[in-house]
């Protein structure tokens, strides 16, 4: 159900219920819909439906009627309790009011926005508009507005030296590179970093590493692996690899030292904003720091796994919620009762 | 300031954290002067800290918020400012101990462990709610600890509780359920700022609702719990193992591999 039909039917709902709150003066027996017997009630078929989703984890449960049908009771019962409270008002109430009107908020604008959120996913390829994406059903969707990923930058953390143990488990713990020198050690095993090359890559027939600047190198590191609990010592190249080149391990007995992918520090893509009126303007997205355009925000959602920091291609999800600023100042709204509740609860 | 001087911020906060500790287990409900000098020198523990902490912020030219041993800086700051926060509010004799040990286990985490200062952060967890969100569950997951203890306590004795025993269980109950409003609220928010969406219904966020919705349930069912303490006992008993099967048991479950990205 999407807009208008699902804000109508959000206001009917409030509608039914403010009047079933208001008729409850005169018919005390309607006092018991949003009575603390009906919430226990309703909360534990809630927690029980929680409880085998979490052991199922099949999403699909959240969208069945008896799901949407407890959230949309619940929804009412933590509206009526807000009304109730500001009508009895004190300033020791004021949290419960608040959560209980914050509740109602979330639950009731997740219930009814769901169908107006719209989530599309955009491969942007660098130097291409974009006027489309797919939706979550994989459906192809036209953007009210282009994309142009001007330039994709992937940052990555320095490498580091893992241990692997006899049945190809991790042994918990890493030693750092950055220079020659660099030294640590994990388990038993001590490493010591001789030579490193930030960029490097193999000639064919070669198991040494030489310095290269094209597209593809991956770091390298000489190191000396010495097991103190055997004394066996091994010498030799590994490396992460890269889409052009093998990763490299050196074998030290039971053991193989190797080191894994380095870890991402930051995606970025620099991106041309064009609306429809053909309005351009430059933005930058990236993790935790989405742009916007209109009533769209734009994410940083995935990127080229394979070409890492070489890739030049990125991917984008645009989200449009309409219902975000009621969730939002209900969200916000929990946070200061809960506030509240932590600094101005009832003492003994 | 750099992490060369920290050994001896940590011995600083240490000592005070811990004197202040001792003096509030002293210090009786009425014994003003001695709640003062705990909080007292708990506050200077953590005045300790924090001046460390910024010192660190103005020399590396950014928010020190980007490395695991970092975000351990805030992680002893802010349970020890909680502890404050809440000995001042309530006085329970037991939460400045509880905080120092909490405060001072991630201090010399970074002191023993200094090879994890530069532990990389990915970008999903350099946000501004990684470490407010991650502090608030650590205090909630302590607090509904040491209400399951006393739950546990009281049931185990023949004495059938006191209404000020159970009244006490029921204001950490409280407090601990406001600190995990807080977790669940500045999880939303920041799942909304990093992927789009307020909430996803991934194991770990379901698990964390369950416990939420356990331990709300317990505190509205108080009118249905009165004159039967031991009832309200096992309640707190069972959601308390909820917690766990939030906390780590959804690690294990076969359903949330590959599909949870809060496993890692």
């Amino acid at each position: 159900m999407s807009y208008p039909y699902s804000l109508i039917a959000c206001l009917v709902y409030v509608y039914v219920l403010i009047v079933l709150y208001v008729l409850s003066g005169r018919h005390p027996f309607l006092k018991k819909l949003f009575s603390a017997e009906a919430a226990l009630v309703i909360g534990a078929v809630w927690l029980v439906e929680m409880i085998v989703l979490g052991f199922r984890s099949e999403i699909g449960m959240t969208r069945s009627w008896h799901f949407t049908l407890v959230m949309a009771v619940f929804g009412g019962i933590c509206l009526m309790r807000a009304i109730d409270d500001v009508r009895k008002m004190s300033p020791r109430m004021i949290p419960r009011a608040v959560s209980h009107a914050a509740m109602a908020l979330i639950l009731l604008a997740a219930l009814f926005g769901r169908g107006d959120k719209c989530s599309v996913e955009a491969a942007c390829d660098e130097g291409v508009l974009v006027t489309e994406g797919t939706d979550e059903q994989g459906q192809s969707v036209s953007l009210p507005f282009g994309i142009r990923l001007q330039r994709f930058v992937m940052e990555e953390y320095p490498p580091r030296l893992a241990l692997s143990g006899p049945g190809g488990e991790r042994i918990p713990g890493f030693v750092g590179i950055t220079a020659p020198g660099d030294a640590g050690t994990i388990g038993t095993v001590s490493l010591e970093v001789l030579e490193y090359l930030p960029a490097a890559g193999q000639m064919p027939d070669s198991t040494g590493y030489i310095p290269m600047t094209h597209v593809g190198t991956a770091p390298a590191a000489r190191i000396r692996a010495t097991d103190t609990a055997t004394g066996l010592s091994a010498e030799g190249w590994v490396s992460c690899g890269s889409f052009l080149f093998a990763k490299a391990e050196l074998p030290l007995g039971d053991f193989s030292v190797r080191m894994p992918r380095r870890m991402p520090k930051s995606f970025v893509s620099e991106v041309s904003l064009i609306s429809r009126g053909g309005k351009e303007r430059q933005a930058v997205v990236s993790v935790n720091h989405p742009a916007r355009i209109g009533s769209w925000k734009i994410y940083q959602y995935d990127y080229d796994q394979m070409m890492g920091v070489w890739g030049h291609s990125s991917v984008l999800l645009c989200v449009k919620d309409p219902w975000y600023p009621v969730i939002a100042a209900g969200l916000w709204m929990l946070l200061l009762s809960a506030a509240g509740l932590i600094l101005f609860s009832r003492k003994k | 300031m750099s992490w060369n001087i920290f050994i001896y911020i940590a011995i600083a906060a240490s000592v005070l954290w811990t004197a202040g500790a001792l003096v509030s287990i002293w210090a009786g409900p009425a014994d003003k002067v001695r709640r003062s000098v705990a909080l007292s020198l708990f506050t200077a523990g953590s005045l300790v800290f924090l001046s460390f902490a910024i010192g660190l912020w103005i020399s590396l030219g950014r928010a020190p918020l980007r490395t695991s041993g970092e975000t351990r800086l805030w992680y002893s700051l802010f349970l020890s400012l909680m502890g404050l926060t809440v000995y001042g509010r309530h006085g329970y004799r037991w939460i400045l101990p509880l905080s120092a040990v909490m405060a001072c286990m991630f201090a010399w985490l970074n002191v023993f462990r200094p090879q994890l200062h530069d532990s990389a952060l990915m970008p999903a967890l350099q946000s501004v709610w990684f470490v407010p969100h991650v502090i608030v569950y650590m205090f909630a997951y302590a607090m509904m600890g040491v209400a399951t203890l006393q739950a546990l306590f009281l049931l185990v004795r023949r004495k059938p509780a006191s209404e000020e025993e159970t009244a006490v269980c029921n204001n950490i109950v409280r407090t601990g359920w406001g600190f995990l409003t807080l977790g669940i609220v500045m999880g939303a928010l920041w799942a909304k700022a990093a992927w789009g969406d307020w909430w996803g219904w991934d194991p770990k966020e379901t698990w964390a609702a369950v416990t939420w919705l356990a331990y709300m349930m317990y505190i509205h069912a108080r009118p249905v719990l009165k004159g039967r303490p031991r009832l309200g006992q096992a309640l707190l008993i069972v959601a308390f193992l909820l917690l766990q099967m939030c906390w780590w048991g959804v690690n294990y479950l076969p359903s949330a591999q590959g599909v949870s990205v809060h496993i890692y």
